[in-house]
């Protein structure tokens, strides 16, 4: 009963939404005559976010191999508002046709732009158990790379819908052993219009300028490896010069009811200190390692310090993405990459229920915060005050009582009979 | 003299020592300082038997948490059917301590019923091991379920013989001392039966549970010991009651269930305190662990150690707090404190990063003294007669309590987070408090019967010792 009220009371928290709002328009092979496009595969969307003054540009891609997310921040002239984008010229082999895929029409101007590529994921046999990616040499055998320019994705526009963009792998290729088939890798983008909290944990609250992703890994044959483990790298690009450091903030909070058990977030800023006007990826450092998301099947995720991504040999998955459309001088750019790592010591690992399944979140601005919801703050008013008013009162009526009458032990005197 | 002071007067005997012209001759070791029930030292003696008296209980009690991934291997058992152990513990209790407390005050009496409830507690032990030797879990549940009938009726009639042999006295210090020794109890198995088990497994017994049957049956020894203690303060007390003159309940007092609709507002407002108080503690500390491990990120040992600390400081703080709330008296008030800064505690768990060491170190020392002040209050807004009912309405409720609040608070974690959880603990001790206040207020405008400092008790307890005599004399 108590449990059921106090749900109640917090599912009328819930329900705040302000901000702006914007209008989507989502569209499937830009450049291709029809929607199904094999010259195109596996597939390009674009969504258009008109937002009051400004316009957001969404391209979601897995062409050439990395699934690619790239926004592009623009003003909003009177007409003419669409990107120029090629989905044939993005697939093209030829250099020069790729390089001009993706362009602004004259009256269209950049305001920002940034995007996150995925490039290749890791896969790690934790005999130690530590949920340490780093504690194991990548030349050891207890490693197994898949490199996303090998896989195979199935058709983008066959999952997706208006405002959810489902890309699923086909194939790892034959050189991986085909670990990979079908669902085993799942990549969603949530596109918003508005402002509210998600419904499936981790709860993170988005607005109109952000993207949440939902990264999931299951059925997938581990092979020998006793207790597998994944480190999934990640490249997070800006519009800046490549000398702009990015920088990931994690900020503690005493506040977890929306994602119990979790009291930290972190944030990917592209421009640190100018947060307003840059790029984020954020993320509360948890996972799942069931379908059914819940407290009890969470575990942990955690990332590697940020590293260039010449460093790390990203560069040329990046020139394999649809990246390489919009920035053809990719190499010029701000960027840095990490691994993201799911799982906690003596979880039992990716091998105990071969599923794990992430949300982060993908967006422009000052990233959103948690705010302690007026729920807590009413309960705990009530909850001290009520006594606090209560003393002050009792004491109050006490302190006369003694005042008035005139011997301060009579009382008692008179009670005597049922002293025991 | 009114009736109902003639129900109190065999009590009040055993406060005023040898207020009765016929003695009798006490010879050989019962004329020594360590046997004459006149003395403190006899008093002091008894009051060790007493500690143990449900040390076994406590000892068992958490048998199945202390060998539970043992258990759940060699018995092959799920989670849940584990959780089931303490399930078919708790739940009867909810209404069977109230019959308890009841039966002791109607028809055992304190005696009797401590021996016949610690019959119980050794009976389910036993069971509960046999079920482990043949590997049958219906029958561990059986054991469970008869332990606990007799387990948490002990606990009432150990609260009714504190009572009576310490009212007046170092009531709350007694109390202390019983709760410091439930935790002994409880620490001395979490510690000893792995071990233990260990050592058997040595002697090659076929299979696990076998091994497991063995380990219990071992613990079943311990409440052998505590019924011992039952037979012996039995003897002590008829002794006591014999030289000292103090009565039985007289037949003619009529104790009927429906005498519980009497209880005074004051009892009332006790057993809110109580239960909004330990739903606070004690669930909290069932969560407390991973709630450690998650927002400041201890390791499993580290958070473990934290999350004890209420147990290890309260074992140890209770009697001393004890000790000093004897001095000083004023209950309500130490009440009034001990819940203040078990507040202060989860607000500093809820909203600080503060090592939890701090606050949950606080917490045992508030517990502690709330622990001594609270239970001893009960037994000067109850009749002696009633003593055993009241304190098993007050268990009860609590296990009412703790049960329900268990399973709440786990679906609010799972939900709604740790924060809101200690919200809802905060809230719980706000209704504590007010309650606690309240109580105060109610007992003020009564008298202050129950606030009373330690110096003008002694003044009315001698005052009263003069109109006695006064009366005899007379007569």
């Amino acid at each position: 009963m108590l449990v059921k009220v106090f749900t109640l009371l917090l599912s009328f928290s819930y329900v705040i939404s302000d901000g702006q709002v914007r209008q989507m328009v989502t569209s499937y092979n830009p450049g291709c005559q029809t929607q199904k496009c094999p010259e195109c595969s596996p597939g390009v969307v674009y969504v258009q976010a008109k937002g009051d003054n400004d316009i957001l540009h969404y391209v979601v891609s897995a062409l050439g191999g990395p699934p690619t997310a790239l926004v592009i921040k623009t003003n909003r002239p009177k007409e003419r508002y669409q990107l120029n984008i090629n989905c044939k010229m993005m697939a093209s082999k030829n250099d020069t046709e790729r390089k001009a895929a993706i362009t602004l029409p004259s009256g269209l101007k950049k305001i920002y732009s940034y995007g996150v590529v995925f490039s290749r994921l890791f896969q790690y046999n934790d005999t130690a158990d530590k949920a340490d990616i780093t504690a194991y040499n990548i030349n050891s055998t207890k490693w197994r790379v898949y490199d996303f320019t090998e896989f195979e994705w199935q058709d983008i526009t066959t999952w997706s819908s208006n405002n959810l963009i489902v890309m699923k792998v086909k194939t790892s290729g034959e050189v991986m052993d085909a670990a990979f088939y079908n669902e085993s890798l799942v990549l969603q983008f949530h596109m918003f219009d508005h402002s509210d909290r998600s419904k499936e944990l981790p709860h993170l609250l988005y607005d109109a300028d952000s993207t949440q992703f939902d990264f999931t890994l299951q059925d997938i044959d581990t092979g020998n490896y006793s207790s597998a483990r994944w480190g999934l790298e990640t490249v997070l690009l800006g519009s800046d010069k490549k000398t702009t450091g990015m920088h990931i903030e994690t900020k503690k909070s005493i506040d977890d009811e929306y994602t119990p058990g979790v009291f930290e977030m972190s944030n990917w800023l592209t421009r640190p200190g100018n947060e307003a006007n840059g790029g984020y990826l954020q993320w509360k450092p948890v996972c799942y390692l069931k379908p059914g998301r819940a407290r009890s099947v969470a575990t942990k995720v955690d990332y590697t310090n940020l590293a260039s991504t010449s460093d790390v040999n990203v560069d040329t998955f990046l020139q394999s993405s649809i990246m390489y459309s919009y920035f053809p001088d990719i190499m010029s750019v701000s960027r840095s990459a990490t691994n993201f790592t799911f799982g906690l010591e003596s979880d039992g690992g990716f091998t105990k229920t071969n599923f794990t399944s992430w949300t982060a979140q993908l967006g422009f601005g000052a990233p959103p915060e948690d705010k302690v919801s007026s729920l807590v703050v009413g309960v705990i008013s009530a909850g001290l005050g009520l006594p606090v008013i209560l003393i002050m009162f009792g004491g109050l009526f006490v302190i006369i009582k003694k005042k008035t009458s005139k011997e301060g032990y009579t009382d008692l005197d008179t009670d005597r009979s049922n002293i025991q | 003299m009114t009736d109902s002071q003639s129900e109190k007067k065999p009590l009040l005997g055993a406060v005023n020592e040898g207020d009765d012209g016929e003695e009798e001759v006490l010879e050989g070791c019962g004329g020594t300082m360590a046997c004459n029930p006149h003395r403190p030292l006899h008093r002091y003696l008894v009051l060790a038997i007493m500690c143990f008296l449900s040390f076994g209980s406590y000892f068992c009690y958490d048998n199945p948490a202390a060998l539970q991934d043992t258990m759940i291997k060699a018995l092959d058992i799920s989670e849940s059917t584990f959780m089931g152990f303490y399930s078919w513990y708790s739940w009867p209790n909810v209404i069977l301590c109230f019959f308890g407390g009841f039966l002791i005050d109607r028809v055992f009496g304190v005696r009797m019923g401590a021996i016949i409830f610690s019959l119980f507690v050794t009976a389910g032990q036993v069971l509960f091991a046999a079920g482990a030797l043949v590997n049958h879990v219906w029958l561990m549940n059986v054991g469970r379920f008869v332990f606990g009938i007799g387990g948490e009726s002990l606990c009432v009639a150990q609260n009714t013989y504190a009572v009576k042999w310490f009212q007046g006295k170092e009531l709350n210090m007694v109390f202390g001392l019983q709760l410091s020794f439930s935790r002994v109890g409880s620490t001395v198995n979490m510690n000893i039966m792995q071990p233990i088990y260990q050592w058997i497994t040595g002697f090659g017994f076929k299979n696990d549970y076998t091994d497991l049957g063995v380990v219990l049956m071992i613990g079943a020894i311990m409440c052998v010991f505590s019924l011992f203690c039952a037979l012996a303060l039995s003897f002590f007390d008829k002794r006591a009651d014999r030289i000292l003159k103090r009565a039985a309940v007289t037949s003619d007092e009529q104790i009927r269930i429906t005498d519980v609709k009497d209880f005074p507002l004051t009892f009332w407002l006790l057993s809110i305190i109580c239960v909004g108080y330990y739903v606070a503690v004690f669930p909290f500390i069932g969560l407390g662990l991973v709630f450690f491990e998650m927002k400041w990120g201890f390791e499993p040992s580290l958070a473990n150690n934290v999350n004890s600390l209420v147990y290890i400081i309260s074992a140890v703080a209770s009697p001393v707090f004890g000790f000093l709330i004897d001095r000083t008296g004023r209950n309500i008030f130490w009440v009034i404190l001990g819940t203040v800064c078990t507040i202060g505690c989860h607000a500093l768990l809820a909203f600080t990063f503060l090592n939890p060491y701090v606050g949950m170190s606080c917490m045992g020392l508030a517990y502690s003294i709330l622990a001594s002040a609270l239970w001893p209050i009960a037994s000067q807004i109850v009749r002696n007669s009633q003593l055993g009912t009241a304190y098993g309405i007050m268990q009860a409720i609590q296990n009412l309590g703790l049960a329900v609040i268990a399973i709440a608070a786990g679906a609010i974690v799972d939900s709604s987070g740790y924060l809101i959880l200690e919200v809802f603990f905060l809230a719980c001790l706000c209704v504590a408090l007010i309650a606690a206040v309240m109580l105060y207020l109610v007992d003020a405008s009564r008298g202050g019967k129950l606030n009373r400092s330690a110096k003008e008790r002694k003044r009315l307890a001698a005052l009263k010792e003069e109109e006695e005599e006064e009366k005899k004399l007379l007569d």
